[in-house]
């Protein structure tokens, strides 16, 4: 039976946002997913590494809801050349649900291009997505796991840049393409790369599927 | 001026649109004819001269070879499974001398679409009994009755002199269309097959079928002469003599019927989707430009689309045809297609081959697996999208996120759009009064949108199906159990009479009187008579009792062999027509203001509308809703397993577009979904809405005491608490306690209320 060994992470985060590119408007909606540039940022930003990364928000273990519900946060970004305050805006974010609860995610990486951070990674604490400076994002690596999961043909749901599929061990059969930003190394600039969205018909880990599926290729 | 005739498959059925009385009514003057087609009618006693079109040949659908007679007659059952009659699909096309070569290419392909269109395979041999007329809607049990109180009916051809509209339609009808159109109602009203349980779909839909699958096969289909002299024809480079040769078995599983075809076909289920997301509101012109194009694919390949939603198409092709040619259009303005697509033997393919395949391998039904394998069976998921690019430079466009984005600026805000998504702005403002008149007023809208669940529709026609098969067994089985006892009681009867004669034997033998002998002698023999009649009696039971068995075994067969797409279609047809009914009844109940105050914003499209919210307003909507819902799908299911649904999303006017659409996206619907933004979400089911308008809209209840349950419930989390306050009010407030006693939620219910009510949020 075909199986790859990756690194698991489990995190625990606060109320999070991950946002979408949508612009020119005054409400900003939020991801449900953790797209590889969304945590790949997050690792070159905190542990200086560039590695491949894919992950998603976990479903609660007892009652297999989401660990997650939506609310609404409203600012006002202040333009510092004119001195003036713009236009608010209310962004969407992921709350954890009910109380003192944490969001639950799990992000996987690539054995061997994990296994030699594996002890630096336990016990992290680092932030992802939007609105760092007020406080979102604040995550916490509580284990970290070394994982076989076999290859399975199924529906894919995570968002994972196309040119580092493979390394997951994941086969496109039939791709839903959408685009993810890569910065270059500098964080100045970057560049939009293709990448494989959730609903892709894929080979890929049972632990990166929604569903196994037995579909002819 | 009339065009050369054509063969037109719509019309092989036309004889089932006559009314039985007219068939009696020959029957008494000698000269009528079997089933619905007129193969072996006296066209001399009728006085009518025999059609000589093309489309004449059609009747020849259901022929069979009597090997006695050796001649072709119109087949008869029960001589076919006595092996009396040979069915056409069994004999070489060589050998079909009752018709000429080039007509007999179409009757083979006829047979073959009549076939694949059917709601039952014909696999299943024998009949049920006749229902008593017109088509029984698995969605609407009651759909022909009230159509008969409106003056409808079934049946075009009522009379004798009748007959020459039908025969000269034969002659001189000019499409598939023409015949549609003309005969609408009578089709719409007719099953395809008055017999129990394939009384399920409308004739309409079956001859609208039949035409589209026979000319898919027609343009890939044509006669070869081979070597030796001898004929065949070939579809998709396989060369076959018999229909039975083409399309293989009927069955799926089991040890008979199952050979493999040599034809092929696909059955190919896209879903039209887009990764847009509505910015401004003229971005909602992709709805209408989605719509515009789904017609235009539909129109122009007419016979490969069985049917067409906003957001769905299903295709019969032929296993070359290219599909991603077919939805260009499509693609190029940025929709992506999730595709499910089953390649099958004529045989077996039908719109539920591929979840019955893909439940046999997931639960490794080798049986089926075996069969399904050796007869090529195969499905496939694909996703079509437009070619992308490997990368895209900053920045991409906004509302696509497919295309490098232009930079556009107005009103100071600065967007990056792409050319398409540009040109689909550029088609107009879709209702110019939201962004302007009502957005200075700042008001509340409520967008609200209907959505047809094809995947929840194949679930609920499967079971209905099963449902209504399962209660004909039940019928069948109290009928069967009563012959048994029937023949309990009969032989209990000869035992009776067969001991009666035995002691009297016995008495007989010990008389001595000649005289008393013979009288006797008479008594034994006359119950001698009542013993055969007894046992002629029981004999006749037995029959009957095997014959209910054989029927009862056919209907269980049935069940697996249900094909449901003509229902899906008819389905989908009720659907449109529900949607089209539900705006003219609302407009209907609305006042002169509240019709400036609600719009449907993408004209020909009635699945979205929206309005200024007032709980008056929602309250229409939802109780029209309700009305048309229970005109047209009384019978459906109406919970969170029902293929239609309402979604109504408040908000200010402010709350993006797309914040709304996204809701209308969203999985896991129920009857009616309500999200009022940053106050509640709630789903309901049919009855649940329907009690909950009756108990506490209607009846005015006190909604300080509904509050005190909300607070209550939010507070202590126990539904124990909830029900003991109900419960001690139960007198003051019955209704609240008849609903929680219902299971339904008091936040159900209050929400409801506010909604309903204008409460203050």
């Amino acid at each position: 039976m075909n199986r790859i060994k990756l690194l698991e992470l489990h995190l625990e985060i606060g109320s999070v946002i991950i946002g979408e590119r949508f612009k020119g408007g005054t409400f900003r909606p939020c991801q449900t997913t953790i797209p590889s540039s969304t945590i790949e940022g997050a690792l070159r930003h905190y542990f200086g590494v560039e590695v491949p990364a894919v992950g998603y928000f976990a479903k609660d273990e007892k009652n297999k809801g989401n660990t997650y519900e939506f609310d609404e946060f409203t600012y006002s970004v202040r333009d510092k050349f004119l001195n003036v305050s713009r236009m608010p805006i209310t962004t969407v974010y992921l709350r954890p649900r009910g109380k003192n609860g944490k969001i639950e995610a799990k992000v996987y990486i690539p054995y061997d291009k994990g296994v030699s951070l594996k002890d630096e990674l336990i016990g992290a604490e680092f932030q992802i997505g939007a609105l760092k400076s007020k406080g979102f994002g604040k995550s916490k690596i509580i284990g970290v796991n070394e994982i076989e999961s076999e290859i399975k043909q199924g529906i894919l749901k995570v968002k994972v840049f196309e040119g580092e599929a493979g390394e997951f061990g994941i086969e496109p059969i039939s791709s839903v393409y959408g685009y993810l930003f890569k910065p270059d190394k500098f964080s100045i600039g970057g560049i939009y790369k293709r990448a494989l969205f959730p609903g892709s018909l894929v080979k890929a880990p049972e632990v990166l599927l929604k569903e196994v599926t037995y579909y002819d290729e | 001026m009339m065009s050369s005739p054509k063969f037109i498959p719509e019309l092989h059925d036309i004889g089932k649109l006559v009314d039985e009385k007219v068939k009696d009514e020959l029957r008494n003057r000698g000269s009528s004819w079997r089933g619905h087609v007129f193969v072996d009618i006296d066209f001399q006693k009728l006085g009518i001269s025999q059609p000589t079109s093309p489309s004449w040949w059609a009747q020849y659908h259901h022929i069979c070879y009597d090997n006695n007679n050796k001649t072709w007659t119109d087949c008869d059952r029960d001589k076919l499974k006595k092996k009396l009659h040979t069915s056409i699909v069994e004999i070489d096309f060589n050998c079909w001398d009752f018709i000429p070569q080039n007509f007999g290419l179409n009757l083979f392909l006829l047979i073959l679409a009549d076939h694949l269109a059917s709601s039952v395979s014909r696999a299943v041999g024998g009949r049920g009994p006749s229902a008593p007329e017109g088509i029984w809607k698995l969605w609407n049990q009651n759909y022909h009755n009230s159509q008969k109180k409106k003056g409808k009916i079934w049946a075009a051809f009522k009379t004798i002199n009748d007959l020459k509209n039908l025969f000269y339609e034969i002659e001189n009808c000019q499409s598939g269309e023409e015949f549609l159109s003309k005969y609408r109602e009578n089709l719409l009203l007719t099953p395809e097959d008055k017999s129990v349980p394939r009384n399920v779909t409308s004739l309409y839909t079956h001859a609208e079928l039949v035409g589209k699958i026979y000319r898919v096969l027609e343009k890939n289909a044509k006669l070869i002469t081979e070597p030796n002299g001898a004929i065949a024809i070939e579809y998709n480079g396989e060369k076959v003599k018999t229909i039975k040769e083409a399309e293989g078995g009927r069955r799926t599983t089991g040890n008979t019927d199952i050979d493999k075809g040599k034809w092929q076909a696909r059955l190919v289920k896209c879903w039209i989707k887009f990764p847009h997301s509505f910015v401004r509101l003229q971005d909602i012109n992709l709805l209408r430009k989605r719509e515009e194009l789904v017609n235009c694919i539909a129109s122009y390949y007419k016979d490969e689309v069985i049917f067409a939603t906003s957001d769905f198409i299903i295709l019969f092709l032929s296993p070359n045809q290219d599909l991603k040619e077919i939805l260009k259009p499509l693609l190029d303005w940025g929709f992506y297609i999730e595709v499910e697509e089953t390649l099958a033997d004529l045989g077996i393919l039908n719109s539920i081959l591929d979840r019955k395949t893909l439940r046999a391998r997931k639960l490794n039904d080798q049986p089926r697996l075996n069969v399904l394998n050796s007869r090529g069976t195969k499905v496939y998921r694909k996703y079509l999208m437009s070619e992308t690019s490997d990368e895209i430079q900053p920045h991409i466009c906004d509302i696509c996120q497919q295309r490098r984005g232009v930079e556009r600026i107005k009103e100071t805000i600065r967007e990056w759009i792409c050319e398409k998504c540009q040109e689909i702005r550029d088609m107009g403002e879709p209702f110019r009064e939201y962004a302007t008149v009502w957005e200075e007023e700042g008001v509340k809208v409520c967008w609200f949108k209907f959505s047809l669940d094809q995947k929840k529709l194949e679930d609920w026609l499967q079971n209905a199906f099963g449902e209504y098969v399962d209660e004909i067994i039940r019928k069948k089985k109290n009928e069967l159990k009563n012959i048994e006892e029937e023949i309990n009681r009969r032989i209990s009867i000869k035992t009776n009479k067969e001991n009666e004669r035995k002691e009297l034997i016995e008495e007989v033998r010990k008389l001595s009187d000649k005289e008393k002998k013979k009288t006797m002698g008479q008594k034994i023999k006359k119950i001698s008579d009542e013993i055969k009649g007894i046992e002629s009696d029981i004999g006749k039971l037995e029959n009957e009792k095997n014959n209910l068995r054989n029927e009862i075994n056919e209907l269980e067969l049935s069940k697996d062999k249900f094909r449901p797409l003509a229902l899906q279609v008819d389905f989908n047809k009720d659907y449109k027509e529900m949607l089209k009914e539900f705006w003219k009844k609302l407009s209907e109940k609305l006042s002169d203001e509240e019709k400036n105050n609600i719009e449907s914003p993408i004209k020909e499209y009635y699945e979205l509308g929206v309005f200024k919210y007032s709980p008056q307003l929602i309250q229409k909507v939802i109780e029209t809703f309700l009305d048309v819902f229970e005109e047209y799908f009384p019978d459906c299911i109406s919970d969170n397993s029902s293929p239609i649904n309402l979604s109504l999303s408040i908000a200010n006017i402010k709350y993006p577009i797309r914040e709304h659409w996204r809701f209308f996206e969203e999985n896991s619907k129920n009857f009616l979904n309500v999200r009022y933004h940053k106050v509640f979400d709630e789903k309901y089911t049919k009855n649940e809405l329907k009690i909950i308008i009756e108990k506490v809209i209607n009846l005015e209840t006190s909604s300080s005491f509904l509050h005190k349950l909300v607070q209550l419930e939010e507070r202590l989390q126990s539904e124990i608490h909830i029900a003991v306050e109900i419960f001690n009010n139960r007198k003051k407030y019955p209704e609240i306690y008849e609903l929680f006693s219902r299971g339904i939620k008091p936040s159900k219910f209050l929400n409801l209320y506010k909604l309903l009510k204008g409460e203050e949020q």
